[in-house]
């Protein structure tokens, strides 16, 4: 399973609202601008978003693959020649919740396609639905986004417990989102590595952090990625030197 | 790329009998029914077997395939007559370990009138086998019970199964006039999951004891092992969000 040489990362924080599918989008241009091969598979198979901020026009969604058996590969959408995306649907409520012969399915499907890329990022729903829980399981990596407030923090924890209590997973990247401050930020992360280290023995690595950035809002309405939006922005920035860092542990 | 051919296959076996002999390990064939090869059974030399131990681990391996006649060609893929429950239970259970994906087991014994004949009835046997999924594995079990073991499943859908079992058996088992079943059923259940550290003997057993319970509560039940590490160990406790919002209370008394 998943035995091909692609970096398979989900990304996930249980709290909605976060910035998932932001980060996620950008991430991938990031590590697209430099130069690798990027799959971002849009994990929310009931209300997709990934499409809408890249604003592309999507007319097939994963909803063929699990219904019909269809090739993803016929339903990958070219953002640029290094970036592809794998759409979902949205406003389709069954798909929130994958059988586990559908979650079978497309575990098969997606397996050929991995040769075919550097890094296959999957950008999942909010909550603990079997959805979310089968990518976070699916993937070989894990990052959890975490924003400084207690809902947060909390349903991020109540994720990575999930995962570890079901999914046996251990190793976590932790990315903080939208803090104000860098001391916010390393506060966060502090906690949440006190409490994961404390009662669940799980050392988080620190991906990095992501500012809170008046760019990233306005890069939303013109549906763009904000790096590319606004390159020289401080959340731009802070995603480029994320992409880096993953790169640097490749 | 075409597919080999049962001599090619052979070939290849051979040869690998052949490289294996370079390493630390045995290699015992696996031979069909006319003696053509199969496979190979690749065993590290640094296993210290017993005479009559390899024979053993191998019977889990034969899977007798019924004769038409016997089963009136009712069996389809999947389902084992006679076969023994932790062996069966030991593999999907390996199976889960490498696809991730859970498997159930469901254990069911009925209460017959007195006087009826030992062990699972057929009636109930096809009843059981129409409400579940043709990849399920059906195998009757010792003291007249059935067992079903399915693969790559939820919790939810597998409740669901055995609530279908229970109520087709409740609708289909009745006595005419007085419409009290003729039959009852008591069903028990359980889930494995792939970070699950258990022997197929103890899963079986977690079950049994789901299907004693459903039982002594008078039959026609389903039970089910409550599953900790999904349910209640996931839970974020008390102590976990104090320490979560430790942050925030400094904000707050500041």
């Amino acid at each position: 399973m998943n035995g091909g040489s692609a970096r398979i990362i989900c990304i996930s924080s249980g709290k909605g609202g976060v910035g998932k599918t932001s980060l996620s989008v950008n991430l991938a241009a990031a590590l697209a601008r430099k130069g690798r091969k990027v799959l971002l598979i849009d994990g929310d198979l009931g209300l997709a978003n990934v499409d809408v901020l890249l604003g592309l026009t999507v007319s097939r969604t994963l909803r063929r693959t699990i219904e019909e058996g269809l090739d993803p590969a016929a339903l990958l959408v070219e953002v640029f020649p290094e970036l592809q995306v794998l759409p979902a649907s949205s406003g389709v409520p069954e798909m929130a919740s994958l059988s586990a012969q559908e979650q079978a399915v497309l575990g098969a499907a997606l397996e050929p396609l991995l040769d075919r890329f550097d890094f296959v990022l999957v950008d999942t729903a909010a909550g603990l639905g079997e959805s979310v829980l089968w990518f976070n399981d699916w993937a070989r990596e894990n990052i959890v986004i975490v924003s400084p407030d207690p809902t947060s923090l909390t349903d991020a924890y109540a994720l990575i417990k999930v995962l570890r209590g079901r999914y046996a997973k251990e190793r976590f990247h932790l990315l903080i989102n939208n803090a104000k401050t860098r001391r916010e930020a390393d506060e966060t992360f502090a906690t949440m590595r006190s409490v994961l280290t404390r009662f669940l023995k799980i050392e988080p690595h620190r991906l990095g952090e992501v500012p809170q950035d008046a760019a990233v809002a306005r890069a939303v309405r013109l549906q763009k990625p904000f790096l590319l939006a606004e390159p020289e922005c401080r959340a731009g920035k802070a995603v480029a030197a994320i992409a880096a860092g993953l790169l640097g542990g490749s | 790329m075409s597919r080999p051919d049962s001599a090619e296959t052979e070939r290849l076996l051979r040869d690998l009998e052949q490289r294996v002999q370079q390493y630390p390990f045995r290699t015992v064939r696996i031979t069909g029914s006319r003696d053509e090869l199969l496979g190979l059974f690749l065993l590290s030399k640094d296993v210290r077997l017993a005479e009559g131990e390899l024979q053993t681990a191998l019977a889990g391996v034969i899977r007798r395939e019924p004769a038409a006649a016997e089963t009136g060609g009712a069996w389809s893929a999947g389902e084992i007559e006679g076969g023994n429950l932790e062996e069966v239970l030991a593999s999907q259970i390996e199976h889960t370990r490498q696809t991730r994906l859970p498997c159930a087991l469901i254990l069911l014994e009925t209460d017959a009138p007195a006087g009826a004949p030992a062990g699972m009835p057929a009636a109930i046997v096809d009843l059981v086998r129409a409400a579940v999924r043709r990849s399920d594995i059906l195998l009757r079990c010792d003291a007249g019970r059935l067992a079903v073991i399915l693969p790559s499943i939820s919790l939810r859908e597998a409740t669901e199964c055995a609530e279908r079992i229970r109520s087709v058996l409740a609708r289909e088992l009745r006595l005419g006039e007085d419409d009290a079943p003729a039959v009852t059923a008591s069903i028990g259940i359980g889930l494995c999951y792939a970070s699950d550290r258990i022997s197929a003997e103890t899963f079986a057993a977690r079950v049994a004891q789901e299907l004693e319970r459903a039982r002594q509560q008078g039959g026609n039940r389903v039970c089910r092992v409550i599953d900790s590490r999904a349910e209640s160990s996931c839970q974020v406790s008390v102590e976990e969000r104090t320490e979560l919002f430790s942050i925030f209370l400094k904000d707050r008394h500041s």
